[in-house]
C-alpha cells in the first residue's frame, strides 16, 4: 500500500488543478475566463478528488488529509450539482408560461379558495347592504367610524380630494406593497398549519371585504367607494384568492401526498405552491401602483374608472386563462434541477 | 437519535456528510439577527424620515423588504445570514449543493408559520421531531441547515526518524496520534509530555520522552518508516488494512508486542477493521484497488 506522503505526492498537482479551475468558475468578476475546455475538466477532475478521497478514506490515511479531501468533494458537489440561474429569461418564462400553467393546472384549488373568499364576501355583503347594524357584529365602533369617513363623499379632504399630494401618494404605495402583499404571504405561510391557517385568513378577508361593501352602498357611497376599489380590485382580489389556492396547495400532502413520502409530496408542494404564490405577490405589486396612482386620483371622471377597470378585469381573467398556451408545464419533480442541467456545446475554437 | 451526522449518497458514490445544527445554536443566529434587523429598522427610518411622506413610503418598502427578505438577500450572497455566520452555519439544500432562490423564498416566507403561535412554538416542535432538525420552512423547501466545515489546511507534523507501529491502529486511534502530532505545538513541553505519557500503559512505548516517541509513530502513519519519497514503496502483498510490514522494521527496536496487544496476525486484525468499519464511514461503489491507483496517475 501507499503511504500517504507519497499518495499526496502523486495526487497534488490534481488537487492544485482542481482548487485553481474552482477558483475561477465560483469568482464571477475573476480576471481569468474559463474556457469551455476548461469546464469540461472540471467534472473529471471532480470525480478524481472523490476516488482520492474514498481511497484515503479506505486506507485510513491522517485525518486532516481525508478533511480536506472531503472538503473539496464538498464544493465540487456543490457546484456540479447547483441550480443553474438566467435570471432575466427565467423571470419572463415565469410570468409568461409557468404562472399560468401552474394556475390553470391546480383549478380545483382555486375554485375551492374562491368559494371561501367570496361566498362570505357575498353573504356578508347582502347582510350588511340589508341591516345597516349587522357591520358592527364583525368591525369595532372605531373601525366602522374611520371607514365610513374615508369613503364619505361629502369629506374633501381625504383619500380622494384635489389636495392631495404625489408625495402622500408615494406614502400610500409603501404602505400598500407592505401592507398587501404581506397578508398574501401570510394566508399562504399559514397553510402548512393544515390549511386551517389559510382558510381561516380566507374567510376573514373575505368577510371584512363583503360588510364594507355592503355596509358602504347601503349609506349611499356607491360612487365614492366603487369608483376606488373597481380598478385595483381586479389585481388584487384574484391575487389574494390565488395566495389562498397556494396555502391549500402547500397543506394538500398532509391529507393527500399521492404516490411520495409524506416528507417528499410537502418539498414538492413547496415548489409548485412557492410559484403560484410569486405570481400572487407580483398582481398585489401591479395592484399597489393602480392603487396609490389610479384608483386613488379624484380628477379622472368615475366613467372613465369603471372603463379601465372593466378593461383591467377583462385582461387579468384573460391572462389567467390563456397565457402559455401552446407551452408544455415543465412538470416541477425533486430532480428537475439536475435534469435542467445543459452543459454548452463546445465550439470548434475550444476543440482545438 | 444522539449522531447528528446526516449523510447524502453522491452520484459518485461517495457520501458526504452534513452536521446538522440544533435548535440551541440556530437560535442564538436569530438572535444576532433579529438585532441587526432592528438596527437596519432604525437606519432606515430615520435616514428616509427626513423626506416626509415620499420618504415613509420609501421607509414602508423597505421595512417590507428587511422584514421578507433579509435572510433572503444573504443566503443567496454566502449561503448564510450575518448572525448563521457567526455560528458557522450554514443553509444548503438536502442534497448538500448551495440553496438556490426558490428554497430560500420559500424557507423564509414559511417563517411566519415556524413563529405561529408564538416565538417559533410550531418550528421548535417541528425541529425537535424532524430527525434534521428541520423546521416547517425547511421540510417545505428541502434545505438543512448545518455546520460549515472547517478544514486544518497546514496540518504540520514533526516530521522525525519513524518509529514503525507496534500494532495496526484503528482509524480513530491513527486519529488520536495524529491530532497530537498535530496540536502539539499548542501545548507546553511538559503538558506534552504529560499526555503523552498517559499512553505507556496500552501501548508500546520505547523510552522516554514519549511524545517523541509519538512523533515518530506520526511520522510511520504518514511517510511510512523509510521516510518514503516516491511511490515505489508499494507493499506488494499489501492488504488495505495493514499499516505497516512487519519485514521492514528496523533492527534497532525489538519486534515483541506489550501484552496489552494481541492482533497480530493478518486476519485478526483485517476481521477487527472489518469491524471497524461498520461504525467508521462506509465508502461507496468507488474502486479502491492499487490497479486503479496507478492507472489513475498514469493518466495525469
Amino acid at each position: 500500500m501507499i503511504k500517504q506522503h507519497a499518495f499526496e505526492q502523486a495526487c497534488d498537482s490534481q488537487w492544485q488543478a482542481f482548487d485553481r479551475l474552482y477558483d475561477i468558475l465560483t469568482q464571477s468578476q475573476s480576471k481569468q475566463v474559463a474556457s469551455v475546455k476548461e469546464q469540461y475538466q472540471f467534472p473529471v477532475l471532480y470525480r478524481r478528488i472523490c476516488q482520492h478521497y474514498a481511497i484515503a478514506k479506505q486506507r485510513h490515511y491522517s485525518p486532516s488529509l481525508i478533511d480536506q479531501l472531503h472538503q473539496r468533494v464538498l464544493l465540487g458537489h456543490g457546484l456540479l450539482y447547483q441550480n443553474k440561474t438566467a435570471y432575466l429569461w427565467r423571470l419572463l418564462m415565469f410570468v409568461w408560461v409557468s404562472f399560468p400553467l401552474q394556475l390553470r393546472r391546480h383549478w380545483r384549488f382555486f375554485w375551492i379558495a374562491m368559494v371561501l373568499f367570496y361566498l362570505p364576501a357575498v353573504a356578508l355583503g347582502l347582510a350588511c347592504y340589508f341591516d345597516n347594524e349587522m357591520i358592527y357584529s364583525v368591525m369595532s365602533e372605531g373601525a366602522v367610524a374611520q371607514m365610513e369617513y374615508m369613503y364619505d363623499p361629502s369629506n374633501e379632504m381625504i383619500g380622494r380630494s384635489a389636495q392631495r399630494q404625489s408625495d402622500s401618494d408615494l406614502m400610500m404605495l409603501g404602505y400598500y406593497i407592505n401592507n398587501n402583499i404581506s397578508i398574501d404571504f401570510q394566508i399562504y405561510a399559514m397553510g402548512i398549519l393544515a390549511g386551517l391557517g389559510t382558510v381561516v385568513m380566507l374567510v376573514y378577508n373575505g368577510v371584512i371585504i363583503g360588510a364594507v361593501s355592503g355596509h358602504l352602498t347601503q349609506l349611499g357611497f356607491s360612487e365614492t367607494f366603487w369608483s376606488f376599489v373597481c380598478g385595483h380590485g381586479s389585481f388584487e382580489l384574484m391575487a389574494a384568492v390565488i395566495a389562498g389556492m397556494a396555502g391549500l396547495r402547500l397543506a394538500q400532502p398532509l391529507y393527500a401526498p399521492g404516490q411520495y413520502k409524506r416528507m417528499d409530496a410537502f418539498k414538492l408542494a413547496g415548489r409548485e405552491s412557492i410559484q403560484l404564490l410569486l405570481g400572487a405577490a407580483f398582481m398585489t405589486f401591479i395592484a399597489a401602483f393602480i392603487e396609490a396612482f389610479w384608483s386613488s386620483s379624484s380628477v379622472i371622471p368615475n366613467g372613465v374608472k369603471y372603463t379601465v377597470a372593466a378593461v383591467l378585469w377583462t385582461l387579468v381573467i384573460a391572462y389567467l386563462l390563456f397565457a402559455g398556451r401552446g407551452y408544455a408545464l415543465v412538470e416541477a419533480n425533486l430532480i428537475d434541477d439536475e435534469l435542467e442541467q445543459h452543459p454548452p456545446e463546445p465550439t470548434e475554437n475550444d476543440r482545438n | 437519535m444522539l449522531d447528528t451526522t446526516n449523510t447524502y449518497e453522491t452520484p459518485e458514490g461517495i457520501e458526504l456528510e452534513l452536521n446538522i445544527a440544533g435548535a440551541v445554536v440556530r437560535s442564538g443566529a436569530w438572535l444576532i439577527d433579529a438585532l441587526l434587523r432592528f438596527i437596519l429598522y432604525l437606519v432606515v427610518a430615520t435616514v428616509f424620515g427626513i423626506f416626509g411622506k415620499a420618504g415613509d413610503g420609501i421607509v414602508l418598502i423597505l421595512f417590507f423588504l428587511i422584514e421578507w427578505f433579509y435572510p433572503v438577500f444573504f443566503e443567496l450572497r454566502s449561503g448564510a445570514t450575518p448572525g448563521k455566520k457567526q455560528f458557522n452555519l450554514i443553509v444548503c439544500h438536502d442534497n448538500g449543493t448551495p440553496i438556490g432562490w426558490q428554497a430560500s423564498v420559500t424557507r423564509n416566507l414559511l417563517r411566519v408559520a415556524d413563529f405561529f403561535p408564538v416565538m417559533f412554538g410550531a418550528g421548535l416542535v417541528s425541529m425537535l421531531l424532524n430527525k434534521n432538525s428541520k423546521r416547517l420552512g425547511d421540510i417545505v423547501a428541502g434545505t438543512v441547515v448545518v455546520y460549515r466545515q472547517e478544514v486544518n489546511a497546514n496540518y504540520n507534523i514533526k516530521k522525525t526518524n519513524p518509529l514503525a507501529l507496534p500494532a495496526p491502529l484503528l482509524l480513530e486511534e491513527q486519529r488520536a496520534v495524529l491530532d497530537f502530532a498535530e496540536r502539539a505545538n499548542t501545548f507546553s513541553s511538559e503538558r506534552r509530555e504529560e499526555l503523552a505519557q498517559l499512553l505507556t500503559p496500552y501501548m508500546y512505548m520505547p523510552t522516554p520522552p514519549y511524545s517523541n516517541v509519538l512523533f515518530a509513530y506520526a511520522t510511520d502513519i504518514l511517510y511510512g518508516h523509510h521516510l518514503a519519497t516516491d511511490k515505489n514503496t508499494l507493499n506488494p502483498n499489501g492488504s488495505p488494512y495493514t499499516l505497516s510490514d512487519n519485514a521492514n522494521k528496523p533492527a534497532s527496536l525489538p519486534p515483541t508486542l506489550p501484552p496489552n496487544f494481541t492482533h497480530t496476525d493478518n486476519t485478526n486484525v483485517n476481521a477487527t477493521h472489518k469491524q471497524s468499519s461498520h461504525h467508521t464511514h462506509q465508502v461507496g461503489n468507488v474502486q479502491t484497488d492499487e490497479a486503479t491507483l496507478s492507472h489513475k496517475q498514469g493518466d495525469v
